[in-house]
């Protein structure tokens, strides 16, 4: 009988002290309109948020008691930005040997930066941060991060999150990548810092980034990849390259653009070169129109005035979060309002692409990371 | 019931199929293999004479018959060159097009969207003999936005440089030793000494020297004045070897022994050098520079006065003028013929591509330019160009000259 | 005594009559029988066409055009060597405005902005091998001037390219005044005239003083003011630009320069002013140079903007767009320097204008803007430009056009005189015993 008493006492005490836990980490935001980006739009909607993930969303919504409401019933949620390639933080590049695949960007990572608290007030929680190189090669590893943290590692989402190769049409690079990834070959289980990244490259298990200059240059290039098709390829090139869109299409390779309207050469033409390849079926993710502080402010400004000049909204919306996101391939937890994601997230006085739009709130994982006066 | 159905559907698919297959040979899908013909207009074959009112038919990219008074076949497509001049593409045996970059493989890094192909095309030059340093030569196409169809051929001949006299006495040096060793090995394979064989190493370095002097390439290299030619001469005499020379603007005073030495050249008429006041022999350079070394059977291509499109501001000197080049040869006293020839077939054989272009025969690319008139006269302009066959410039749908017509 | 005198007498009158008799040896007169002449007279009032003469002949005599007709007209009289151009034709030796050929020394004294002092007569060379090459060209008259390093360079020269009587060569000692507003100046920095701001200043300053210094003259000259001016030497020059006797030539570029050109020039000052070069699209306000009648366009040695200034793609001749816009008096140059030239050499001056009509200038007009309209330009064309009789007899011979440049240049004449007769070509008739002939 007295054991009895003693296992209810345990009880109640156990469930006391879960209590608390529960109620500390459980967030509920009531907004006029949440855009989820890949389900639509819910109107009086409502997030719940644990542990710093979605837990539930929707406009019917049970509300869990002593959650943490944050009333922005007069707002719209979007979910965070996302940059998939940028060096912002990041010190000066400098020279190297071709192949420099073991080197990262972590251990360049400092989270007490000025132009982290201003990317983050221009609405960008994911980054995909990439190694600066001088010339062409296999740049090193580039990491998924969230520009908040006390310390370096607190900042890092996936460590090794891509691989950067900055190409260039001619002998030298070409024999240089060709040899660098047909040496791991037979190493594809290496645990070695200079072979891992580039095993992991070549069977997918990260995407591969690869800059490259015109039209001319990513006809080399597609050749140049025949062989590796296993390689999750994501391509940052320059404004000509809609003249091969097609081709891009066809062999489905996802394409960076900056948010900018530009020209045809030689002329004053403006052409919307995200709208051309959207329209040959080309995946698009949009990054501000350089690595500069003041082009993540204009961001969205810049993109709207592309969605002026003919881009889809909605496919607009995708380019700046979902599409990033899956190209860096974390969109199993960014990039989307979705059960189970990163609670990364905007609150904004309107839609996202509205020019008079303000930013009111920035949320990482469940945390408030800025707040507007 | 479901069997008669059954065999309903089959007689639909059966004849639906039926109208696919007949329709097909018509459908814009077929269209690019279909035949092109070109009809009317004076044909200038160069190598057989003008045809008048002559007709080219076009299969598979390559002219498969030319002459007067041919059929055209159904469902060819037809471009009227009625009253025009048609002629094949123009060679520029040296010119700097497609390139980007700076790499010494030029088949790396040939760019087919450069803007230099789009004015290859309008100015009517189909070939191009391109080079950056020593062995990284090609001759090219101004196949726009296709790369895979833009490199004609590779490494036909090694730019050596030849004007210093550590550039000769390293040239000397290396052909030397690369004959020592070809002579060697020639006579060790000759008397079946199998051990020299064996033991004999190929000299490291030397593999264009052995080339060279296996006549599987030529040497180019860049001579203006006499003295400097006379040298390449010696160089002739002493080890066989097949040279084109560039710049040669003094060729004229020793075109006999160019002749002699089956020294081909590339050269610019419009050249200027100044007489050597100090020597008593002739020097300098002349307008009649072509017209002198045809008459002793030298065989030149030219080029024009600057190796690229120039787009800011100067007319008749750059690439797009290379016509008007072959043309001052002939105020120099050069026929018209061989100016002709000098940008065409002549150059096509110097860079190695004679087999594929440079003429309108039977069996070459189609390679073809349609002028609205001769391609000496200063108001002609090139209307349409066509290369492997494929219409890749017409003047009325490009900006670039659209704007300019003659009523004359 | 009587013997003496007489003696004397005799001598003396032998000496002055064998002077006499060397003066009496005239220079050959020439009857050039020609298969096509382009005179570059206008035909009529109203229309741009000019007079051409098939079969027909010229008479060459005192340096000067005699006799221009048709063969079956005029009559060869006796002692006129003939020329026989039958399958060729016959035009006004070329007529350059803007080059930097036939003088020695430098041609920009960059030490201050405004240089009025300063003519390029002085340094005339005569041995420059540049003439010689230029003839070959069918080119006969030059403007040589100095350069553009400074805001107002000084004099230039217009000479003739027979260098066999050097004291001959100057057809008028100051051209016309050299005048550079834009870019070219601007490059010297550290000097007030650097900047446009400080060009426009120096120029007006100049102009503003030249002009009353002109009056003042003009009003003592006249009677009507009793004052005598300050003589100012530096001015003297600049009194024949705003008495109307030379104009100004401004080396200057895009719209708004050739605006300010016209304006500060013509408009404010009431100058015969020719903008040169003008690319960089002053193409574009070819329509208010077409107004104003002392305005006279040179456009060279770019002849083509590709692109610009609109940036529609297109290669825009600046001839054309300069002959659409209602220009009427364009000429074309070279601005050759030296030997082989930067651009175009001197004796490409037709091949310029066959680049020109190549995209898009009237044939014509292009050789109009070599020959009649250059002199025009420059003011000389009561000598050189046009073959007219009483006119100097620069004349050039060649198969076919001045634009085809298959066909070389045969054989010139300058002040009458043959300068250059091809190698291998010679169109000389042999003398007849009888030289008289009906055409």
């Amino acid at each position: 009988m007295a054991n009895i008493y003693r296992y209810i006492l345990l009880g109640i005490f156990i469930f006391g002290l879960s209590i608390p836990a529960v109620a500390e980490d459980v967030t509920v935001i009531r907004a006029d309109r949440v855009d989820t980006v890949t389900s639509g739009l819910i109107e009086n909607g409502i997030i719940v948020i644990k542990d710093g993930r979605i837990a539930a969303i929707g406009s019917d919504v049970e509300i869990p008691e002593d959650a943490d409401i944050v009333d922005v019933s007069d707002k719209t949620v979007f979910p965070g930005l996302v940059n998939p390639s940028s060096g912002i933080g990041l010190s000066s590049p400098g020279g190297g040997p071709f192949s420099r695949a073991h080197l990262s960007v972590v251990d360049e990572l400092y989270p007490h930066q000025d132009v982290y608290k201003r990317v983050l007030r221009a609405g960008f929680t994911t980054f995909g941060l990439v190694p600066g190189s001088v010339g062409t090669g296999i740049a090193g590893q580039g990491a998924v991060i969230r520009p908040v943290g006390d310390k370096p590692g607190e900042m890092i989402v996936i460590k090794s999150g891509l691989l950067l190769i900055n190409f260039q049409a001619n002998d030298r690079t070409k024999k240089g990548i060709k040899s660098a990834l047909d040496s791991v070959k037979d190493k594809m289980n290496s645990t070695d810092p200079k072979v891992q990244p580039l095993a992991n490259a070549l069977q997918g298990k990260i995407p591969t980034f690869i800059t490259c200059g015109g039209p001319g240059n990513i006809l080399h290039l597609l050749k140049l990849l025949e062989p590796y098709k296993q390689m999750k390829v994501v391509l940052s090139a320059d404004s000509e390259l809609y003249r091969v869109a097609d081709k891009l299409a066809g062999k489905k390779i996802p394409v960076i653009l900056p948010a900018r309207i530009d020209f045809e050469p030689f002329t004053r033409n403006r052409i919307n070169v995200p709208k051309m390849l959207v329209d040959a079926g080309v995946k698009i993710a949009l990054r501000p129109k350089s690595d500069g502080i003041q082009a993540h402010e204009e961001f969205l400004r810049d993109v709207a005035e592309l969605v002026k000049a003919g881009l889809d909204g909605e496919v607009a919306k995708k380019a700046i979060t979902i599409n990033p996101a899956q190209m860096l391939a974390v969109d199993y937890r960014i990039g989307s309002l979705a059960i189970g994601k990163d609670a990364n997230l905007l609150v904004t006085s309107g839609d996202i692409l509205d020019i008079d739009t303000k930013i009111h709130m920035v949320m990482i994982e469940g945390k408030v990371v800025h707040k507007a006066p | 019931m479901h069997k008669n159905l059954q065999k309903s559907t089959t007689h639909i698919n059966l004849l639906v199929f039926m109208i696919l297959v007949t329709l097909c040979p018509a459908s814009p899908l077929f269209a690019d293999q279909r035949v092109t013909v070109i009809k009317g207009g004076e044909l200038y074959t160069i190598t057989s004479g003008i045809i008048k009112n002559g007709t080219i038919i076009i299969e598979d990219g390559k002219i498969s018959r030319i002459g007067q008074n041919i059929e055209t076949p159904k469902d060819a497509k037809v471009i009227n060159a009625g009253g025009k001049v048609v002629m094949p593409g123009l060679i520029a045996a040296t010119a700097q097009v497609g390139m980007a970059g700076s790499d010494n493989q030029i088949a790396e890094s040939l760019d087919p969207f450069h803007y230099s192909v789009s004015f290859a095309l309008a100015s009517g030059i189909t070939s191009i003999y391109i080079s950056r340093g020593g062995s990284s030569t090609a001759v090219i196409k101004p196949t726009y936005g296709d790369l895979d169809n833009m490199l004609l051929k590779e490494s036909v001949s090694q730019n050596i440089s030849f004007r210093s006299w550590m550039d000769k006495t390293n040239l000397r040096q290396n052909l030397g030793k690369a004959r020592e060793y070809l002579q060697k090995l020639d006579e060790y394979t000759r008397t079946n000494n199998q051990k020299k064989l064996q033991d004999l190493k190929k000299p490291s370095g030397l593999d264009t020297y052995i080339r060279l002097l296996k006549k599987e390439i030529s040497a180019r290299l860049q001579a203006t004045t006499t003295a400097e030619l006379l040298g390449i001469v010696e160089l002739i005499d002493e080890f066989d070897i097949r040279v084109i020379i560039e710049d040669a603007v003094e060729a004229w005073v020793v075109a006999e022994e160019i002749a002699k030495h089956d020294i081909r050249l590339v050269i610019t008429p419009r050249d200027k050098r100044r007489p050597n006041e100090l020597i008593s022999a002739p020097s300098g350079s002349t307008l009649e520079n072509a017209a002198i070394l045809k008459k002793a059977g030298v065989k030149f291509a030219i080029v024009p006065t600057s190796p690229s499109f120039a787009t800011w501001g100067v007319a008749g000197r750059d690439l797009m003028a290379l016509p008007m080049e072959a043309a001052f040869a002939v105020s120099g006293g050069l026929d018209e013929q061989t100016a002709l020839e000098a940008i065409t077939i002549n150059a096509a054989d110097i860079i190695g591509v004679a087999d594929r272009v440079g003429s309108l025969q039977a069996g070459k690319d189609a390679d073809i330019l349609i002028l609205d008139g001769h391609p000496f006269h200063h108001k002609t302009f090139v209307e349409t160009t066509l290369v492997n066959g494929k219409v890749l410039y017409e003047k009325s749908k490009s900006p670039y000259f659209s704007h300019i017509t003659h009523k004359d | 005594m009587r013997n003496a005198i007489l003696t004397y007498s005799v001598v003396v009158l032998i000496f002055v009559g064998s002077i006499y008799a060397e003066d009496k040896v005239a220079p050959t007169k020439y009857a050039i029988k020609a298969g096509k002449i382009l005179t570059m007279v206008q035909a009529d009032k109203s229309s741009s066409d000019t007079v051409v003469i098939n079969n027909g002949i010229i008479l060459v005599s005192g340096g000067k055009i005699e006799v221009l007709g048709s063969q079956s007209n005029v009559e060869i009289p006796k002692g006129y060597k003939i020329i026989d151009a039958s399958d060729k034709w016959v035009t006004p030796g070329i007529v350059e405005a803007h080059t930097h050929i036939g003088t020695e020394g430098g041609f920009n004294d960059m030490v201050t902005p405004i240089n009025p002092e300063l003519k390029i007569s002085e340094c005339v060379n005569p041995e420059d091998i540049s003439i010689e090459k230029a003839v070959t060209g069918g080119v006969t008259t030059v403007h040589t001037m100095p350069g553009s390093g400074t805001n107002l360079a000084g004099f230039s020269v217009i000479i003739k390219l027979d260098k066999s009587e050097p004291e001959k060569m100057i057809l008028r000692e100051l051209g016309a005044m050299k005048i550079a507003q834009a870019f070219n100046p601007e490059r010297r920095g550290g000097d007030l005239g650097a900047t446009r701001m400080g060009m426009s200043w120096s120029l007006r300053n100049i102009l503003k003083q030249a002009k009353y210094y002109t009056e003042a003259w003009q009003a003592y000259e006249q009677g009507k003011s009793k004052r005598k001016p300050e003589f100012r030497p530096e001015l003297e020059k600049m009194r024949k630009v705003f008495n109307g006797e030379i104009p100004t030539i401004n080396h200057t570029y895009s719209p708004w320069g050739v605006m300010q050109t016209m304006r500060m020039f013509y408009d404010e000052n009431n100058l015969n002013v020719i903008p040169t070069h003008t690319a960089y699209g002053g193409f574009l306000v070819g329509a208010e140079a077409a107004k104003r009648d002392g305005v006279s366009i040179n456009i060279g040695p770019r002849v083509v903007e590709f692109s610009r200034p609109n940036y529609d793609g297109r290669f825009h001749a600046m001839g054309a767009e300069y002959s659409k816009a209602g220009v009427k008096n364009l000429s074309i140059n070279t601005d050759a320097v030296g030997w082989s030239s930067w651009i175009a050499p001197q004796e490409e001056l037709s091949f310029q204008a066959a680049m020109s009509a190549h995209l898009g200038l009237d044939d014509l007009k292009a050789l109009k803007a070599i020959t009649i309209n250059s002199a025009r330009a420059l003011d000389i064309d009561d000598r050189v430009g046009s073959l007219e009789v009483g006119k100097d007899a620069d004349i050039v011979i060649k198969k076919g056009s001045l634009l085809d440049h298959t066909a070389p240049v045969d054989l010139v004449l300058i002040n009458g005189k043959i300068v250059y007769q091809r190698k291998g070509v010679d169109l000389l008739v042999k003398d007849k015993a009888d030289s008289s002939e009906k055409g």
